[in-house]
């Protein structure tokens, strides 16, 4: 608590009083510039730490160009799930997705999210076969959103339009 | 220390006497109506997306939410640097209020996020740049908060709260632009200069959960700000008491 004494409370002196205490604060400023040079070099810091998430995840392509370096190391590997090629196994799904027109063959084990399916992109993690194949081994499998919402009633409409009938099935719920 | 803050009898005039106001009132009305709005756009008439099925409707909260948690930061970061630069109370207050207000928001935003990310995702939580940056935008205002709280001199609280307020905006920068700078699983805006991703009626109930938000935001910033204030004036008057005390104490001879 402040209780410096005060001169009585009809004294209106305060403005006037505290023009001196302005003064000395002002002294404080190569303190707040140096306060404003830590905070830039902190910012500096973290982007250089969050810059590792540069490697979040190799497309494809890059991977597959990397194949030899990467070795059997663990990765996330992104790519779209190419149509037609989506196989189940005993102990999970085998399927082929691309990135720059690359392709690479993926043995996921597990049960793929709810929303896995044809034309999707996927983030998996694991690493390449130890056989040296074009083979990616997953054991983890994240359906990757893009930025673009589209309503599903209107596509079923121009679904219909072009085939000039009722969609009876959307051949949506193979997924 | 100085004398120079503890002039109340000034500092009362211009500021607000309770919580509540007419305006507020009807700003509140406003803004139930509206979420009364959202809820029959984003749950009711807005269609399912094509990807992500009914999950899309929790982005009609998320997005606004998230967008005035930015505003919120924004806010104390003004507030924090005029209070350095000018030991302005009101300034203070404010910087405190959005900061209560953007904490709440940014958790808001973290939660319907994960329940957004479980369903379409797969997964609850994945540490990419956008949710790391997020997570590390939470504890900052924490920790706002937290020193802001510690006991001490209402100046002392003050300026230190203010320090960490400064960190607000770049934190909610490196937030905003992980999604560029750096690969992440969370998808690019939707909405920006170039264009929208986004229309007919999910559009719309996007920009109805934006007016929404923004009257909840405001409503709760001045609510809080009006608090803040009277909690000021009420540890100032209990020192003016003992002030005059202790002036009486002297007289006394």
């Amino acid at each position: 608590m402040e209780l410096t004494p005060r001169t009585g409370p009809d004294s209106v002196g305060g403005e006037a009083a505290s023009a001196a205490p302005r003064k000395k604060r002002r002294v404080s400023f190569p303190a707040l510039a140096l306060l404003v040079a830590v905070v830039a070099l902190g910012g500096f810091v973290m982007v250089k730490a969050l810059g590792s998430a540069t490697t979040f995840y190799r497309n494809v392509d890059e991977a597959v160009a990397q194949h030899e370096s990467l070795g059997v190391k663990r990765f996330r590997l992104q790519g779209t799930v190419v149509p037609g090629t989506v196989v189940q196994t005993g102990d999970g799904v085998t399927f082929e997705i691309s990135y720059n027109g690359v392709p690479i063959t993926i043995h996921h084990v597990g049960d793929p999210p709810e929303m896995f399916k044809e034309n999707q992109a996927v983030l998996l993690e694991g690493h390449f076969d130890a056989d040296g194949t074009n083979t990616y081994d997953s054991d983890l499998m994240i359906v990757k959103h893009s930025e673009v919402y589209k309503e599903k009633e209107a596509e079923r409409l121009k679904e219909a339009e072009v085939n000039g009938q009722i969609p009876v099935t959307t051949s949506r719920s193979g997924s | 220390m100085t004398t120079e803050t503890v002039g109340s009898v000034e500092a009362s005039d211009n500021g607000p006497t309770s919580t509540g106001s007419r305006s507020t009132m009807i700003l509140g009305i406003v803004t139930l109506v509206a979420l009364g709005v959202l809820v029959l756009f984003g749950l009711i008439l807005s269609p399912a997306d094509e990807n992500q099925g009914e999950a899309v409707r929790i982005m009609y909260v998320h997005v606004p939410s998230a967008t005035l948690s930015y505003v919120g930061c924004f806010l104390t970061t003004i507030g924090s640097a005029i209070y350095l630069w000018r030991k302005s109370r009101w300034w203070e207050l404010l910087a405190y209020a959005s900061a209560e207000v953007a904490a709440l928001f940014t958790a808001f935003t973290l939660i319907t996020g994960m329940l957004w990310g479980r369903p379409t995702w797969g997964v609850f939580w994945i540490w990419d740049a956008r949710l790391t940056s997020e997570a590390m935008l939470m504890l900052l205002l924490l920790g706002y908060l937290a020193v802001r709280g510690l006991a001490a001199d209402y100046q002392v609280r003050a300026k230190r709260a203010a320090i960490v307020g400064l960190l607000l905006v770049p934190n909610v920068l490196i937030v905003r632009e992980s999604v560029q700078w750096w690969r992440t699983l969370h998808q690019k805006p939707t909405l920006s200069l170039a264009g929208a991703h986004i229309e007919g009626l999910m559009l719309f109930s996007l920009f109805t959960g934006f007016i929404a938000i923004t009257l909840v935001f405001i409503w709760m910033v001045i609510h809080r700000f009006r608090v803040a204030w009277l909690e000021e004036q009420v540890d100032l008057e209990g020192l003016d008491e003992a002030i005059a005390e202790r002036r009486a104490e002297g007289v006394v001879s």
